[in-house]
């Protein structure tokens, strides 16, 4: 498909959208320095347990964690933490907050999401502070990761949309950046296990946008005892 | 009356579901646990064996013999400060195919300071077109204890039925000291079978479940650990928030029975209920 046969691309970008684009490059980047690498959602454990040894099985294993799992959960508690925090509702964000918080499946897992909300927030506040934020952050007891994404995405005007696709992008090449480490898999497979996963990211994207709180659910047993089990794996090079 | 034809066989539909109810309270007195008020409706029981010890045994049954589409079922316990209770049921509970609405079943277990909870049902079977809507809501004082287990099976698997589609959506929310410490849906839907193929999902397990300790800590996890270092099916144990968890998925009721037996009898004090020694 050329760049002319997708009107809508070039329709869709204007210039206002050039400093949104920018801050979500920046912030869900690899680079912003959240501690990402870290952290395998369980994944470690999968690879040790032969669940996961090739490109396809990690694709099949992160198509299930994003269409059934934490990514399409924590999809819509960035949607409505972005909500209540662009209509100025705090109650509604510390509910949002809270029930994020305890939607965890395990100790590592909470770990994971706590220290990178934490590390988000704290960055935003230092060097891409905004009005409200302050105030948002002090209002709440913990903002998980997917939370903090919407809270700060909100308070910089960035469409949630927009701000949805950058999280959702950022967590699954976390988690293949570390399958590829793991399994090992080269560069280029990793590159197709991305590009095999766009419609599934996409997919959970417009399911989570108009999902109610009430529509949260997963199905992602094993992907979960992963994260137990991976406590007591002998050699581990992640937290999680 | 309406002429409707569909909307008049809704409302033949709707006068056939079951309807059931239990609610009631204990108490502590005079050192023992005694049952207070106490509610019962519709096709949902509840018996108290005799006591075997200063806590209070109540057990389930559902007349009904199972649920279906449509039928809403609500469970409310409250236990008083410093009582004790154990709740079981008699039988596993089965959960029909469902042409239509989903059935409900409602759970809710409040502990006051010193209370123990202790919430240990047979497994629950869902049928293949199963479709059912299930939620737990716990309310924990700070020095509250619950045991909690719960054990879902996706099909007759006795009879070499899998469960393949349906809808089953379980909502569990547990506070303590008024403070949300765990939440989390279940939600499978649609092509059920092949979502339990998948590797992530249950990788073709028959069967799945869940133990809450509270209070649980990192110790009480190492202590289960050290005294099971080999499970029939899959486990994981874990603790945050001041709870522990147990998680069991296994090709099979039996091992999965098994396994959580033995964490229970890991993590309980008391002794488990007589049902579940069999």
């Amino acid at each position: 498909m050329t760049a002319s046969e997708r009107p809508h691309v070039s329709a869709a970008m204007t210039e206002l959208d050039h400093p949104a684009l920018y801050r979500l490059m920046t912030w869900l980047s690899p680079a912003f320095p959240v501690g990402g690498f870290a952290y395998s959602s369980g994944i470690e454990w999968a690879v040790e347990a032969g669940d996961v040894d090739d490109a396809a099985s990690l694709r099949g294993w992160l198509s299930t964690m994003l269409t059934d799992g934490s990514g399409f959960c924590d999809a819509v508690f960035l949607v409505h933490a972005h909500r209540a925090m662009e209509l100025g509702d705090i109650d509604r964000l510390r509910e949002v907050a809270e029930l994020a918080a305890a939607f965890v499946p395990s100790r590592e897992r909470q770990l994971e999401t706590t220290a990178q909300g934490r590390a988000f927030i704290e960055i935003a506040r230092s060097a891409w502070n905004s009005p409200g934020l302050d105030d948002a952050v002090s209002q709440c007891e913990a903002m998980v990761y997917p939370v903090a994404v919407g809270v700060v995405g909100a308070a910089h005007g960035i469409q949630s949309s927009l701000l949805l696709h950058a999280y959702l992008h950022a967590v699954t090449s976390n988690w293949i950046s570390a399958g590829s480490r793991l399994i090992p898999l080269g560069q280029t497979d990793s590159q197709r296990v991305l590009a095999a996963l766009e419609p599934v990211v996409t997919a959970t994207a417009v399911r989570a946008i108009s999902a109610s709180l009430d529509d949260i659910g997963s199905a992602t047993f094993r992907a979960d005892l992963a994260s137990l089990r991976h406590e007591t794996q002998y050699t581990r090079l992640f937290r999680s | 009356m309406r002429a409707d034809p569909a909307s008049a066989a809704a409302d033949i539909f709707e006068a056939n579901r079951a309807r059931g109810a239990v609610r009631f309270d204990v108490r502590l007195q005079d050192g023992m646990t005694r049952r207070h008020h106490l509610h019962e409706s519709g096709s949902l029981r509840v018996r108290f064996p005799s006591p075997e010890d200063d806590g209070l045994s109540a057990m389930f049954v559902n007349t009904a013999g199972g649920i279906a589409g449509g039928d809403r079922f609500a469970v409310e316990v409250a236990a008083g400060e410093g009582s004790r209770v154990t709740l079981s049921s008699a039988a596993a509970e089965k959960v029909y195919r469902a042409p239509g609405k989903p059935a409900e079943l409602d759970i809710a277990l409040t502990a006051a300071a010193g209370a123990h909870i202790a919430w240990l049902p047979q497994e629950t079977i869902l049928f293949d077109r199963a479709r059912i809507h299930r939620r737990i809501d716990i309310d924990l004082a700070a020095t509250a204890s619950l045991l909690l287990c719960e054990i879902v099976v996706f099909g007759r698997t006795a009879m070499g039925e899998r469960m393949r589609e349906g809808e089953f959506v379980d909502r569990w929310r547990l506070r303590r000291g008024g403070r949300l410490v765990f939440a989390e849906t279940v939600r499978l839907d649609g092509d059920i079978g092949g979502k339990l193929a998948h590797p992530a999902i249950a990788n073709g397990a028959a069967a799945i479940g869940t133990a809450l300790i509270v209070p649980g800590d990192a110790a009480l996890v190492e202590r289960i650990r050290e005294s099971l270092p080999a499970f029939r099916g899959e486990a994981g144990l874990s603790a945050w928030n001041g709870f522990a968890m147990a998680r069991f998925c296994a090709q099979d009721a039996a091992s999965l029975r098994a396994d959580m037996m033995a964490v229970l009898g890991c993590a309980s004090a008391v002794p488990l209920p007589r049902l579940w020694l069999n």
